[in-house]
């Protein structure tokens, strides 16, 4: 090889790796619309002044608010009962989900007697529930955690029903070659198997209980981060509005994130999944 | 790291012979299979493969070899007809029949060695006993080091090694094998078929090979069996003279090739042609 040519091959390889150029602002992404929002939140209320305090009051006064509940631990039995009926509704629907997604999955006599009318129940709005739930089982916790498993259900159900009934038919006649069937089956094959569509479905099951929460505790409660919006907006008080849709807005996205803590966990192994 | 294992290295690390029992023979009495809305691929086949006998089962795509092997792995029933390993009847999948497929089939949330592990009976996984098979079976297939890793981090040859490791983990007195070598490489498909081959005579394991690849058949199997027409038959039944692995030009393998490729192909001239003259190109 020629020094000319050599040069060349060096220059170019100088090039690829980047010397000279702008460090990456790749993380900085995600945050920008957030950035101008909040710049512009804080323009037309602070700075301009086009909203007064009783229809959008500025992030300057929602801390205040925010800050005040927090001190006179005001805010500690909302969001003590918020998350509590989270956990508990969450868990109960996500049980039962998963439970009859694998059965309906499975068997296709469940299948035909079950799925016709659980996809019709999923039709029903939330709003819809409300009325029924406390006709029948009072006004005291047990309807609005039953709402919030319903929120929790359907999402766990559809998606793992699919992803059940979706698993490689190849990998099921390995596990028949080794003797496996029934239960050993299902636990040793289909569940590892269908695992990701399960984490999906349990993710979008979390985040459509929290849509129910609101739901219920807006109707029917006297605490919770609901109550506290609607409290907000019956004494006319635009800061508790705010500093409760902020909450459920960040605690919602932190149980999102810790599903998909364990995602990145449990699916290791999937060529398509990377962390 | 050494993941290409040459012909010696394979057969020096075979695993030990101590949990391995004699091979079972295979009997298919009058066995019929039809799918819907096809003609049937059995109408009343008979085979029998001798314990401990390497039988390479040949025949052209479609003629009902997978069939065959499916039927006797119990992962499907016949129409009519039996098929029996040793005395019994099989009506589903037995402990000591394995089965290796076309494909890998390695379980993609497991690794190397869990799937290995996989093969073993329930009693030996996870037992002292299990984990030396395992590391014995990985050495012997040329992937001592490969345990921990996915089955998406192996390449296609090295993923149908851990599936040939699989299938040999419970010692099975019958081992059946769907054109497991088709995507290895040809140094890594002699090594196996080597390694294969002296597993099936230190077991006495019996040994059904379906493949489409005649010289394959001829240098490990001892007898070659080639199914033909719809519904299938035997159309040739041979001895494949001498003992494996055998080199392409032993003397003695002419004929049964002459014979296979006749069998496989009855239209054409297996004599060699006069080369092709007068043809322009690209007609």
């Amino acid at each position: 090889m020629s020094a000319g040519a050599t040069d060349a091959a060096g220059s170019a390889v100088g090039w690829r790796t980047g010397e000279g150029r702008l460090p990456s602002l790749r993380w900085a992404e995600p945050w920008l619309l957030p950035s101008l929002l909040l710049a512009l939140w804080v323009l037309t209320t602070s700075v301009l002044k086009w909203f007064g305090p009783s229809q959008l009051p500025s992030p300057a006064q929602v801390l205040v608010t925010l800050r005040e509940l927090v001190v006179s631990r005001e805010l500690e039995p909302h969001l003590a009962a918020s998350v509590g009926r989270i956990v508990v509704g969450f868990t109960a629907g996500a049980v039962v989900g998963t439970g009859l997604a694998t059965l309906v999955g499975l068997s296709g006599t469940a299948a035909r007697l079950l799925d016709p009318t659980l996809q019709a129940l999923r039709a029903i709005p939330s709003l819809a529930w409300v009325p029924f739930l406390l006709l029948w089982l009072g006004i005291g916790e047990l309807p609005k955690l039953v709402l919030v498993a319903i929120g929790a259900f359907f999402p766990v159900y559809v998606n793992g029903a699919a992803g059940i009934r979706n698993v490689d038919r190849r990998l099921l006649e390995v596990g028949r070659l080794h003797g496996l069937g029934g239960a050993r089956l299902a636990r040793r094959i289909v569940l590892p198997a269908a695992a990701p569509a399960l984490l999906t479905g349990l993710r979008l099951g979390l985040g459509q209980a929290w849509l129910f929460l609101v739901a219920a505790e807006l109707i029917a409660a006297s605490r919770g981060l609901g109550f506290l919006l609607i409290d907000g907006q019956n004494s006319a008080r635009a800061d508790l509005m705010v500093v409760s849709i902020a909450l459920l807005a960040l605690l919602g996205k932190l149980a999102d994130q810790a599903v998909r803590g364990v995602e990145r966990r449990l699916l290791s192994w999937s060529d398509g999944f990377r962390a | 790291m050494s993941l290409s294992p040459n012909d010696s290295g394979a057969r020096a690390q075979a695993p030990q012979a101590s949990p391995w029992s004699g091979g079972q023979p295979v009997r298919l009495e009058r066995v019929r299979k039809a799918y819907p809305a096809a003609r049937p691929v059995f109408g009343g086949l008979d085979l029998e493969v001798q314990a401990g006998e390497v039988v390479a089962l040949l025949g052209a795509s479609g003629c009902g070899k997978s069939t065959l092997v499916r039927l006797v792995a119990g992962l499907e029933r016949p129409d009519a007809g039996v098929v029996r390993v040793g005395h019994r009847a099989v009506s589903g999948p037995l402990d000591r029949v394995g089965l290796m497929f076309q494909e890998p089939r390695l379980l993609p949330w497991l690794d190397a060695w869990a799937n290995v592990a996989f093969g073993l009976s329930d009693g030996v996984r996870g037992t002292a006993d299990g984990d030396r098979r395992v590391r014995e079976l990985l050495s012997a297939v040329g992937l001592p080091e490969a345990g921990s890793l996915l089955p998406h981090q192996l390449s296609g040859g090295m993923a149908q090694r851990v599936a040939l490791a699989r299938a040999l983990a419970r010692a099975p007195e019958v081992l059946l094998l769907d054109e497991p070598f088709g995507a290895v490489d040809a140094l890594t498909r002699a090594g196996l078929q080597n390694l294969l081959l002296e597993v099936a005579r230190r077991a006495r394991t019996t040994v059904l090979l379906v493949t489409h690849d005649v010289e394959e058949a001829l240098r490990i199997a001892a007898r070659l069996v080639v199914l033909g027409g719809r519904p299938a038959r035997v159309t040739l039944d041979a001895v494949v003279p001498g003992s494996a692995p055998r080199l392409p030009d032993r003397p003695g393998l002419g004929q049964v090739r002459r014979l296979a490729l006749a069998a496989l192909a009855p239209d054409l001239d297996t004599e060699p042609s006069p080369p092709l003259h007068g043809i322009a190109p690209g007609v």
